[in-house]
């Protein structure tokens, strides 16, 4: 056959047709235009006498297909728009499914979204047990929209209605072994033995060759009618402006659930679906963070790669790092081994670091003693080999939240002087190991303890000054938080939020009302606008202090941590991109109402903050001539900043 | 800022954020998505390249959004885009 251009590699060997994802260019892999219509062809010319199994594989490390592209969502101006930017998807996914060959997707690499739905297309689905093999269902949980190529389908019948709800709808993300459990995968292997497990896997079909037929799960009973219930009521406790399209997508589950196979017409519903709910401006809005992420996490890594082995260098008995090492062991996360640090002597280390591999890179992780203090959550990091980076190659990794899993967060913090490579490579390394890493330069309090000072501190103000704590939790809730504000009260120790809320209250005790606001019933109370006010005035003062003082040197960084560590609501785009000069404008005016809540000093910061910075992104054609005196401003911060006294070092230096 | 000047800066990021795949000499007239193969994953990269030419943050979010389809985001649209908004 002749082989179609395109990303896809294709071999053909004793009937096993293996084709091969590699999107050009980029990290992960996308089914694009360019890619649904290569497979196309191929499923076109490919003759089915010659062909009797189909594998998909992925080129990529880490992705198996990662989405068809969000560019189509991003441009989309009304619903009649998507049924033709998705066409030529749809036919290739069909193509897939309708050839007479059985069909094998082979999945090592994270499986998200668009990949999901992919791989549903396909007859069997094997996966890799490595941590980079991660199935999520992107597109309500982050994008705010309905699935456009059957997943609201296809999930029900396959998984049943408690399954394929906790994935779309919640948003859970299933390992290799839990997607097995629960029948999105036929087998998971190990990821030594995965490839060898496929080819054998695909022999054995391509010597009896099955199509499989649609089938249902379970059929519609009193559990499947007792979960309705309970998921109208979860529905219920959303923001508002998220129920409808909970509500659609779960109208098309339910109907889905209760068929065994399915029509054309299910799936133009979805469709339909999906290209009303997409052009909606919370649609539109999150989206948006799709990018500040992307940026985020390019403008921390600057291309940068990890080689091919890096070892993380942690003390075994160091039990405060204890939850670390569990979790990059257990995560057996690709190119990362830990090894064990507990050698003292100079001369131990040498000779162990000497052995590392050549080419490998070296990270030792310490406890860091700040002010004769072990903090919790403080993480030092230490680059080897110490010959060309001495004492001053280290930074600071933390996270107040790294044993109870409340946020992927953590910050790594480090001085401008230290080498970039130590910085990107310990970004890199909490990144592939699954966390949200940030980069910062602090010159006293971490910035993501000041972030959670300024999220929480007019909460606590609001139910000190005899303000009902449900009213405090409706207020988040209506302006599109989901997780609220109960999970960090509960996980951040006392004394460190009396600490990171006092500056800014008026009432330096009044963290008491910590415990009022976490136990109080968050499904009734009203929203109060002054509230609402002082949150955001808050949080607005915290992006405006970070990004001038450089403390954390670009708005998308502040804008993950906002997402990632306060859940700052996705159908407000991001913070920085809400906090537009119209928002300030209005914040502004009403900073006089702050004064019940915050302390006297913290009033006028707001005040002044709020009036001077003009932009966090590129914006009107009126804010550039600000911005460029903003940017000035920061750059001279910053120069200071470098003579500052301000170094964390590792205690172990 | 001049029109040839915002080209000159759009051209070099373009260059660096898809290194081999642009063609040297970029047209007004180049569909990023459909000539140059950008995708959703290298916007974010892109957006990174032109904050280092114009130095200021750059989400390309808004540009996008007065498109009716990815095959329209040109080179020259880009352009434009930026001369109002970052230049």
């Amino acid at each position: 056959m002749t082989v179609p251009e395109g990303p896809f590699t294709v071999r053909l060997d004793a009937g096993v047709l293996e084709l091969t994802l590699d999107t050009p260019g980029c990290s992960h892999n996308i089914f694009n235009l360019e890619a649904a219509a290569q497979l196309s062809r191929i499923l076109n010319e490919a003759d089915p006498h010659w062909v009797r199994v189909i594998v998909i594989k992925s080129g990529k490390a880490a992705s198996f297909i990662n989405g068809v592209g969000l560019l189509m969502a991003g441009t989309a101006q009304e619903p009649g728009d998507i049924p033709a930017m998705t066409r030529e998807v749809t036919r290739a996914y069909r193509a897939l499914r309708d050839f007479p060959a059985p069909s094998i997707a082979a999945i090592a690499g994270n499986c998200y979204g668009c990949g999901v739905e992919f791989a549903l297309h396909c007859d069997y689905r094997l996966a890799c047990e490595g941590y980079e093999t991660h199935f999520y269902m992107t597109e309500l949980v982050d994008y705010l929209f309905l699935p456009a190529f059957g997943a609201t389908q296809d999930l029900p019948r396959l998984l049943g209605m408690e399954r394929s709800v906790d994935l779309l709808l919640w948003g859970e993300r299933w390992s290799a072994r839990r997607a097995a459990a629960y029948g999105l995968v036929d087998r998971s292997f190990d990821a030594q033995t995965f490839d060898r497990s496929v080819a054998e896997f695909s022999r054995t079909l391509a010597a009896a060759p099955c199509k499989r037929a649609p089938r249902l799960r379970e059929s519609w009973g009193p559990t499947q009618v007792a979960h309705e219930v309970v998921t109208h009521e979860r529905i219920g406790t959303l923001p508002p402006a998220y129920r409808q399209v909970y509500r659609t997508a779960y109208g098309l589950m339910r109907s889905a659930a209760r068929k065994a196979s399915p029509s054309p017409d299910d799936y133009a519903a979805e469709l339909q679906a999906c290209s009303e709910s997409i052009v909606r401006p919370i649609a539109k809005a999150a989206v948006t963070f799709f990018f500040v992420r992307q940026l985020a996490i390019h403008y921390c890594l600057r291309g940068y790669e990890l080689p091919q082995i890096t070892r993380i260098a942690i003390d075994p008995a160091d039990e405060r790092l204890s939850d670390l090492r569990r979790e990059l062991i257990t995560r057996r996360v690709r190119g990362l081994d830990v090894v064990d640090s507990s050698a003292s002597e100079p001369q131990k280390q040498s000779s162990r670091f000497r052995s590392a591999p050549s080419g490998s890179l070296t990270l030792e992780f310490t406890t860091v003693a700040d002010r004769g203090t072990v903090r919790p959550g403080v993480i030092g990091a230490i680059l080897e080999p110490r010959e060309r980076f001495p004492e001053r190659a280290n930074c600071v990794v933390y996270s107040p939240f790294f044993a109870s899993a409340t946020s992927r967060l953590v910050e790594i913090a480090c001085d401008r002087s230290q080498p970039s490579l130590l910085r990107t490579a310990v970004v890199a390394v909490f990144d592939r190991a699954g966390y949200c890493p940030v980069q910062s330069h602090p010159q006293g309090e971490f910035a993501t303890n000041l972030l959670l000072g300024h999220y929480l501190a007019p909460l606590l103000a609001f139910v000190a000054a005899g303000g009902e704590a449900a009213d405090a939790h409706a207020t988040l809730r209506e302006f599109g938080f989901i997780r609220g504000c109960v999970p960090l009260l509960k996980a951040i120790p006392h004394g460190l939020l009396c600490r990171l809320t006092a500056p800014l209250l008026s009432d330096p005790t009044i963290c008491a009302a910590a415990a009022e606001l976490a136990s109080s019933n968050h499904r009734t109370g009203v929203m109060r606008t002054e509230l609402l006010d002082a949150v955001l005035s808050s949080l607005g003062v915290f992006a405006i202090e970070a990004i001038s003082s450089g403390e954390v040197p670009h708005p998308a960084l502040v804008d993950v941590m906002a997402r990632e560590l306060i859940d700052f609501p996705l159908m407000h785009g991001s913070l920085c991109r809400f906090m537009n000069s119209a928002e300030r404008a209005r914040l502004r005016a009403r900073t006089a109402s702050l004064n019940s809540l915050f302390s006297a000093g913290f009033s006028a910061r707001a005040a002044r903050c709020l009036a001077q910075w003009q932009r966090f992104y590129n914006g009107t054609a009126d804010d550039a001539a600000h911005a460029a005196k903003a940017s000035v401003a920061t750059q001279a911060h910053v120069a200071a900043e470098d003579s500052s006294e301000w170094i964390l070092r590792a205690s172990r230096l | 800022m001049s029109g040839d000047e915002v080209l000159d800066k759009v051209s070099i990021a373009i260059q660096a954020a898809l290194r081999q795949q642009a063609p040297r000499s970029l047209q007004r007239e180049h569909s990023l998505v459909a000539d140059l193969g950008v995708d959703s994953m290298s916007m974010a990269l892109l957006g990174l390249a032109l904050e280092d030419e114009f130095r200021c943050p750059i989400l390309l979010n808004d540009w996008i959004g007065q498109h009716r389809n990815p095959e329209s985001l040109t080179v020259g649209s880009l352009c434009d885009y930026l001369h109002a908004t970052a230049a």
